[in-house]
């Protein structure tokens, strides 16, 4: 989540919204955006985070990550969802997709960023995951 | 893998955020020209 706090002014730029969605509750992700929110303004606190550039959701019964298909139910702490990314459009067409089964393997925040802004505007986006 | 792919549409949902607001799949799409949406393991 980190890569969207310091990519913010780009987001902004291009108008896009960010939704991240996991099982954890509220209150988790709070917790979560504390320390994300903490860490950013140590690091690059010329970036003002107003607005906030991501919004965090909570699916407990992982209702929405199944129907995307995106759950993983092996993990010893229950049904969590898998390290996927979308990029979607105003009528909820999927343009774009980076689908991982490791957290550790994300698009390249730059390269996420420009194909947001690139859905955004219209634009063709790239055809290859960036990083794969 | 995951079954949604580039090309279909978003299921429709109904969550809240982290502050209780209600969230609807896909309407939630018509606010913006793009949305990133990012699914993450949670559960540290």
């Amino acid at each position: 989540m980190t890569a969207f706090v310091y990519e913010w002014e780009r987001y902004l730029k291009g108008k896009v919204q960010i939704l991240g969605i996991s099982v954890e509750t509220p209150e988790e992700g709070k917790k979560l955006i504390e320390r994300v929110t903490r860490d950013c303004q140590d690091d690059r606190p010329h970036i003002p985070l107003d607005p906030y550039p991501v919004r965090l959701l909570s699916d407990p019964d992982a209702m929405l990550i199944r129907a995307c298909g995106t759950e993983n139910e092996g993990h010893w702490a229950g049904t969590i969802a898998a390290p996927v990314t979308y990029i979607v459009d105003p009528s909820g067409l999927v343009k774009w997709a980076y689908v991982s089964d490791s957290a550790a393997d994300r698009p390249s925040p730059v390269a996420l960023a420009k194909a947001a802004c690139a859905v955004a505007a219209g634009e063709p986006t790239p055809a290859v995951f960036p990083g794969k | 893998m995951a079954k949604l792919t580039v090309g279909d549409q978003f299921p429709a949902a109904k969550l809240n955020d982290i502050d209780g607001l209600a969230v609807n799949f896909p309407v939630v799409f018509e606010n913006a020209p793009a949305t990133v949406v990012f699914f993450y393991r949670g559960r540290w």
